[in-house]
């Protein structure tokens, strides 16, 4: 009563401590920033990338990184790349031998390939590029002569999306499923909860291996994509639904749940608004800690072959050129895409783990109460 | 009053905080004159709990002893070491809370729990300590305490969890004892019986109670004399008939209103 | 008459045995006859463990009833379709003992109220309709409007309480059960919910079935009280009454308990066997005899 002013202004809602608690570690602020440039690339793939996921060149297959240079004749130039041409030694290995007669000066906002721009806008522009017949490789060529850094940018779209589409459609199953199976007990959960132990008690890969071989293999590259994420969703949502499932078991106990019934509110209403928004602040941080098992089924999936399939890119069928130690020895820029595997994976870990301690105090106080 | 087993002068409770300026406790003062039942009374947040624990220095960190002092049998608490305090703790001044569920270790039986107070404040050895346990559950008044004290606090109901608190903090045989609302989670047929237990208890075993309450009801038949608070302030003090016959404060007048049937 | 309670059972199997099967019941009701009449508030008195909840309960309909029925406007709810029974629960509302658990805190009190709101369109069209009715509940309850946007964790226990009478009143309830409602508050706190519920009643026609243990607090507020032990009523009179003249051991030991302080020792334990049976012995004064 005493502070009746300030307290009306700014009603104190727990998600903002949470946040409050969140901005206090450091690294996990890095992470979402990382996150937030890995994303906004992945929407801007086409205009970021100096060429499409698509062009090639094979005079230029496995050719290293393109080396920047920012001086010319001992003078400070604009950056710029020389050409290189393609030879063979006495081994019959392959060698890039540079022409420095041959001067490319890389241009910002350069014409190139037609793209659309958001998918609706269309454009010419790339952010940066090189006059043909120049040819730019930032993170070197694959076998074909595509640009690997144009590739990777390309591939981040199907990789980083596939973990947001999965966990979106698994944890929505998995919160109704959980939800029904909690609130209402009985024989729903008995039938409930055995199907989700049936999805559980596979191994996950094999599962998923057994669900591609169901999928029919003249899918366009559009059809797989979604098969990818239906199966890589299907395996993800049994785990949470029992978890969310124990939840509500005891949160359907609380007495508002009760008020609300006297009132006379549906089921469904109470459910949503009464017993699914307390599992909030653990089923966010269980998103964050999910979306890399997405990212990294469809990782595994395309390096073997059953994902993605080439022209189209993405972090794990870039990977599968990778598979052979020979070239691995002879190109290892090769493995640039496992970097950013790796990278996203790390940032979700880290933010996941972060939001689970900050929102964990929460989660106390309201068992309390 | 020569005779005061513990007496509190001038105590405050401050925040420990340098930005906020508040005083739980504004400077009180009371007496518990030995083998009296002295009764604190005051609606929630007038700082009679936080009273309760100053006496024990058991106050959340949050809290600080600001100012005054507590004298217990002559010697002044609050210069005493952490570790003198453990020694005070239980032997001399034992408390009864008022959810004896969240009070006790769900996970040992209660027999255990007792006995860890005898083995910290007595020289007994095992067999004498078994059945020192068992006497003092005879003694809060319980039937079969064989098998209670191998009961866990949940698998007792309600008053025999509160008997078996208060037998826990008999059990050293200290002088005071702090009932911080003993009785106001059980029904009124159970608070009378503990009622009855702490005036026989007293008589027994020459014990001086603090009795930490709402319900002056419960004080007008048990206390000999009333401390009434309010918002960290002592409004009214004095012996028991005195205060509810002819109150003199407001709040203490309010009070008694409740209790007119 | 405003809801009568016909010869209503309840029993609690306890689990055991093989696979499960019940071996005992604990009998929580067991046959309970109980008349409201429409602004004569019934208290049902009783230690815990004595029914009182679960009779509560049932009178919502929150379990379903072993055996009995119950009558509200000549009509026996426990054959109600789920639509009616939507309908009959705006007109009997439950206040709960612990306003801290009663209320979700992840809602404002202005969506707590709006929740309520939603069932009953008729008489809320309007955002404006139900401002204006938020803000005169509120009014009516003691709060004040400013006080809308915040969560139940921002205020005292008796504000709970007052922001739990204030949502039960939403619907236009006729009867009011008031389970343990000011039970967990301090006596200062505990007068003035009192004193607003005998308020309430005036301005809002209501009814009461209050329930709790301690006679002392039911005094106040009731016209009638039932004493209820084990699952059955042992005394049902008018207050004055029964406070003058009780005539059941169990009543005698809640009164000397709620007023004395002082413990009654029994030397039999009481029967409430299927022999007992309610029987008026004054006019309008039932006790439960052999």
């Amino acid at each position: 009563m005493i502070n009746d002013k300030d307290n009306s202004s700014i009603p104190i809602n727990e998600f903002q401590i949470g946040l409050r608690n969140f901005k206090r570690n450091r690294l996990a602020v890095i992470c979402v920033v990382i996150l937030f440039v890995l994303y906004g690339i992945a929407v801007f793939a086409d205009f970021l990338s100096p060429y499409s996921y698509r062009n090639e060149n094979r005079n230029y297959s496995y050719s290293p990184p393109t080396a920047i240079h920012i001086a010319h004749d001992n003078k400070l130039s604009w950056p710029f790349i020389y050409g290189t041409q393609l030879t063979f030694n006495d081994f019959h290995k392959r060698e890039y031998v540079v022409n420095k007669s041959q001067r490319y000066p890389i241009q910002l906002f350069i014409k190139g390939e037609e793209y659309k721009l958001l998918g609706i806008i269309s454009c010419q522009y790339h952010l940066f590029g090189v006059q043909e017949p120049g040819r730019l490789y930032l993170l070197g060529a694959d076998s074909r002569g595509r640009d690997l850094f144009s590739r990777i940018l390309y591939g981040s779209r199907i990789s980083l999306s596939i973990g947001l589409i999965g966990v979106f459609i698994s944890f929505t199953i998995g919160l109704i499923v959980g939800g029904i199976s909690g609130y209402y007990g009985g024989r729903i959960d008995d039938f409930l909860m055995r199907l989700c132990e049936m999805f559980m008690m596979v191994p996950g890969f094999y599962l998923l291996l057994a669900f591609r071989a169901a999928v029919p293999d003249n899918f366009n590259s559009v059809q797989i994509y979604f098969a990818i994420v239906i199966i890589l969703s299907f395996l993800g949502w049994a785990s949470l639904a029992r978890i969310i499932r124990g939840m509500c078991l005891s949160l359907k106990e609380r007495e508002y749940v009760l008020a609300a019934k006297t009132f006379g509110l549906l089921d469904i209403r109470i459910i949503t608004t009464h017993v699914l928004p307390h599992t909030l602040s653990y089923s966010i941080a269980a998103i964050m800690l999910s979306i890399p098992g997405y990212i990294l089924g469809e990782s595994a999936l395309s390096l073997i072959g059953l994902g993605i399939q080439d022209p189209y890119a993405s972090w794990g069928n870039l990977l599968s050129d990778g598979m052979s130690i020979v070239r691995i020895y002879f190109a290892p820029w090769i493995l640039w895409p496992a970097f950013f595997i790796f990278l996203t994976v790390i940032c979700f870990n880290v933010i996941g783990d972060a939001l689970r301690d900050c929102l964990d105090p929460l989660l106390k106080s309201e068992g309390k109460e | 009053m020569a005779e005061n087993l513990l007496s509190i002068k001038n105590l405050t409770v401050t925040v420990n905080d340098i930005n906020i300026e508040k005083k739980l406790i504004n400077d009180i003062s009371l007496e518990i004159p030995a083998l009296s039942i002295v009764a604190l009374v005051g609606g929630s947040g007038s700082g009679k709990t936080t009273t309760g624990l100053s006496i024990l220095r058991l106050l959340p960190p949050a809290l600080k002893i600001s100012q005054g002092e507590i004298i217990f049998s002559g010697i002044n608490i609050l210069e005493k070491t952490e570790d003198q305090m453990r020694g005070l703790r239980g032997k001399e001044i034992g408390m009864v809370f008022q959810e004896p569920l969240v009070a006790f270790n769900p996970v040992f039986s209660v027999g255990y729990q007792i006995n860890e107070v005898l083995e910290c404040h007595t020289t007994l050895n095992r067999q004498l300590r078994q059945a020192r346990i068992l006497d003092l559950l005879q003694r809060v008044g319980i039937d079969d305490p064989k098998r209670v004290a191998q009961n866990y606090p949940h698998q007792l109901s309600g008053g025999l969890r509160q008997r078996v608190m208060i037998a826990q903090a008999i059990a050293a045989s200290p002088k005071l004892i702090i009932a911080d609302e003993p009785t106001s989670n059980l029904d009124v047929t159970l608070q009378a019986k503990i009622m009855d237990l702490f005036r026989t208890l007293r008589k027994e075993l020459n014990l001086s109670i603090l009795l930490i309450t709402h319900d002056l009801g419960l004080v007008s038949h048990l206390a000999d004399q009333v401390v009434v608070m309010q918002q960290g302030k002592v409004v009214e003090a004095g012996a028991t008939d005195q205060v509810l016959t002819h109150p003199k404060h407001v709040y203490t007048q309010q009070l008694i209103e409740t209790v007119k049937i | 008459m405003l809801l009568q309670l016909k010869n209503i059972k309840k029993y609690f199997p306890i689990a055991g045995g093989f696979l499960k099967a019940p071996t005992r019941f604990v009998k929580a009701v067991n046959d309970i006859n109980l008349d409201i009449l429409a602004g004569e508030n019934i208290s049902l008195v009783g230690e815990s463990g004595c029914g009182k909840t679960t009779l509560a309960r049932l009178v919502m309909l929150l379990m379903p009833l072993d055996s009995g029925s119950i009558i509200f406007d000549g009509q026996d709810i426990t054959k109600f379709s789920p639509r009616e029974l939507r309908n009959y629960r705006k007109n009997v509302q439950l206040v709960f003992q612990d306003p801290y658990s009663s209320l979700d805190p992840r809602f404002t009190i202005r969506r707590v109220m709006k929740e309520a709101m939603t069932l009953d369109v008729k008489n809320y069209k309007s955002e404006s309709d139900k401002e204006a009715r938020i803000e005169e509940l509120l009014r009516a309850v003691g709060l004040k409007a400013e006080m809308l946007n915040r969560y139940p964790h921002e205020f005292s226990g008796g504000e709970r309480q007052r922001i739990a009478i204030a949502r039960s009143l939403v619907l236009n309830p006729k009867l009011l059960i008031l389970d343990e409602a000011v039970s967990s508050l301090d006596v200062i706190i505990q007068e003035q919910i009192i004193q607003l519920l005998k308020k309430l009643q005036q301005d809002f026609g209501l009814t009461y079935l209050f329930i709790s243990h301690n006679l002392k607090v039911v005094r106040k507020i009731s016209h009638k009280i039932a004493v209820m032990y084990r699952g059955k009523i042992v005394e049902l009179a008018k207050t004055d009454e029964l406070f003058k003249n009780p005539l059941h051991p169990y009543t005698k030991e809640l009164l000397s308990a709620a007023i004395n302080y002082k413990s009654i020792l029994r030397d039999k334990d009481i029967d409430v066997s299927k022999r007992t049976e309610l029987i008026e012995k004054i006019p309008g004064h039932f006790v439960l005899i052999n």
